[in-house]
């Protein structure tokens, strides 16, 4: 009895109109949301043998994760890409930020596939270059551009530190403004 | 010149026979590697002869990629406007992306098998985070996880950090995030109501200072062992939270007018609560949902003050709007309405209707289920999700009757 009495006494809940609900719903599913689709995400991790079986919470989290990495990364070459002051973000920009932050040290074995980035291979394009014209203006553009890195690499060595602090800072106050 | 007929053959061969690629792929990750190798120079080849990229790179991006277009549209968030990415850099980003991942999955595979466990956990991939050097990751995931849980209302373990790992500076002064359930020695205990269920006795506005130490961000009870929320119930549980504009009339047909106007309801189902409430109120069914109506926003608005009372009541109210949670609902709304509507009935009957709604949560969380029973390796479990679903109901109902 006494406790039935107590319950009655509760003070009452505080109504808020349906626009509003409605808007901190969407506010919550959109950060809860990611942008990747999870089929996609769950058949890459399947391929690694180790895995057999993954939870639906570690699928989220991993999807989430991967955006960050996406984001981290861009945002890495689009500094890169703006000190040689180009609009067009590259290879070459993605290849300097992974060679620059050592969290990204893991993918360096990655890229060895690629052609383009490995020294013999554009030997053997400059030689294909003498049978076609348009092979050698392309190489010709590349070695350019490659001097001029080279030339601007010892400046860009003391910005490293810098540059490693405002990525982290910058990824901080994002996920800050978010939650 | 020597180059050229080699590539060529490997045209041939991969043109030849698509299903070696396959098998190649499914062996080690050298091999991966290796099979990378050759996508890459037929791509180039197959640009600079066939003219025919499209069909190529159609196949290999369905089969090991990410889609390039929710890539590109997440990298355009971090640039300017005007700027551009040439295609190169979108299918290194693609790359890179997809090493990342099975990066981290492999560690999480390899803290798994040190601990005997086959399927991996939300848990175990902070752990690989924490890990493998990607501290900036693992914070903002870990929050992200709570949030995740909080709008599924989904209950889950703590975290344990790994030992190696220490917290990057700039998330130093953020507090831990702490869990939505825990039990302590004085009772079972909700972070966001602050108030503990000790057997009959409800504490309102107890505070969690002496508990949960903040520095550490662990349990001062159980801060070495590894807290697991009631292994006995692997499922993951689902809020009750019925929301009136009128107060709830105590005659039988009045009451079930009552609850048929209410728009949104949700059954959230906490053994020990529920107990509680069963226990107490034997011959009045009716009381039970009152008690949680204003239990719950009169304790957020008292503590936490009227900006996080706002945040957090849609939080229940979230679940109706999600993809996978529409369907349940008109089963769940139908089984409360039994419920009013047998009141007079014997306890028997109402026993029996919450397995009835039990089995539901069983057929919701189909697949969580068998994941939580492989973790517990106590309980095989079979082939077949029916069998499993049946397994686990006469386990529940002998230890309520005892009680």
């Amino acid at each position: 009895m006494a406790w039935r009495k107590k319950t009655k006494k509760a003070a009452p809940i505080a109504q808020m109109s349906e626009e509003d609900v409605r808007e901190i719903e969407e506010h919550v599913e959109e950060l809860v949301r990611s942008q990747l689709p999870l089929g996609r995400v769950k058949k890459v991790v399947r391929m690694n043998p180790d895995v057999e079986m993954l939870n639906n919470e570690a699928l989220q989290l991993m999807a989430k994760a991967a955006e960050l990495f996406i984001k981290e990364l861009s945002n890495a070459a689009n500094q890169n890409a703006a000190l040689e002051k180009r609009k067009t973000v590259q290879t070459k920009d993605i290849d300097k930020a992974i060679k620059k932050t050592w969290a990204f040290a893991f993918l360096e074995d990655a890229l060895d596939g690629w052609p383009k980035l490995e020294p013999k291979k554009r030997k053997v394009n400059a030689n294909s270059g003498q049978d076609e014209t348009v092979v050698e203006e392309e190489t010709i553009i590349e070695e350019e551009e490659e001097i001029h890195v080279e030339e601007e690499e010892d400046e860009e060595l003391p910005e490293t530190v810098l540059e490693i602090d405002e990525n982290e800072e910058i990824a901080r106050d994002k996920f800050a403004e978010q939650f | 010149m020597d180059p050229k007929p080699i590539n060529e053959g490997m045209l041939l061969e991969d043109h030849d026979h698509g299903m070696p690629e396959e098998e190649e792929i499914t062996e080690d990750d050298m091999n991966g590697i290796h099979n990378i190798e050759e996508d890459t120079r037929t791509i180039s080849e197959i640009a600079m002869e066939l003219h025919h990229p499209n069909k190529s790179q159609v196949l290999l991006d369905q089969e090991r990629f990410l889609p390039i277009a929710n890539v590109v549209r997440i990298m355009k968030t971090q640039m300017d406007p005007q700027a551009k990415l040439a295609k190169d850099a979108k299918e290194c980003a693609q790359e890179c992306v997809s090493e990342f991942i099975s990066f981290i999955a492999s560690e999480a595979a390899e803290i798994c098998n040190i601990t005997k466990r086959k399927t991996i956990t939300a848990d175990d991939l902070l752990t690989a985070m924490e890990a493998t050097g990607f501290d900036n990751y693992a914070e903002p995931m870990r929050i992200f996880l709570q949030k995740y849980r909080q709008a599924h209302k989904i209950t889950g373990p703590i975290h344990r950090t790994h030992p190696d790992y220490v917290r990057p500076p700039q998330f130093q002064m953020d507090p831990f995030v702490r869990p939505l359930f825990f039990d302590t020695e004085q009772g079972r205990r909700c972070t966001e109501t602050q108030y503990v269920i000790n057997g009959s006795e409800i504490v309102k506005n107890a505070p969690l200072g002496e508990e949960w130490n903040e520095q550490t961000g662990t349990l001062n009870t159980r801060a070495d062992g590894y807290y697991m929320e009631e292994p006995m119930e692997p499922m993951p549980m689902e809020e009750v939270e019925i929301e009136e504009h009128e107060e709830i009339i105590e005659q039988d047909s009045l009451g079930a007018i009552a609850l048929e106007q209410q728009g949104q309801m949700q059954i959230y189902v906490d053994p020990k609560t529920k107990q509680h409430f069963a226990a107490k109120e034997t011959p009045n069914g009716m009381e039970l949902y009152p008690l949680i109506i204003q239990d719950t926003p009169l304790q957020l608005e008292n503590v936490s003050g009227p900006n996080q009372f706002v945040m957090n009541m849609p939080d229940g109210r979230a679940i109706p709007h999600g993809m996978g949670q529409e369907e349940p609902q008109p089963v769940s709304s139908s089984s409360v309405m039994r419920k009013i509507g047998q009141n007079p009935s014997s306890y028997a009957q109402q026993h029996h209707h919450v397995s009835h709604v039990e089995q539901h949560d069983d057929v919701e969380y189909e697949e969580e289920e068998e994941v939580d029973q492989v973790e517990e390796d106590t309980v095989p479990v079979p082939i077949a999700p029916r069998p499993a679903a049946t397994r686990v109901q006469p386990k529940r109902t002998p230890t309520k009757r005892k009680k």
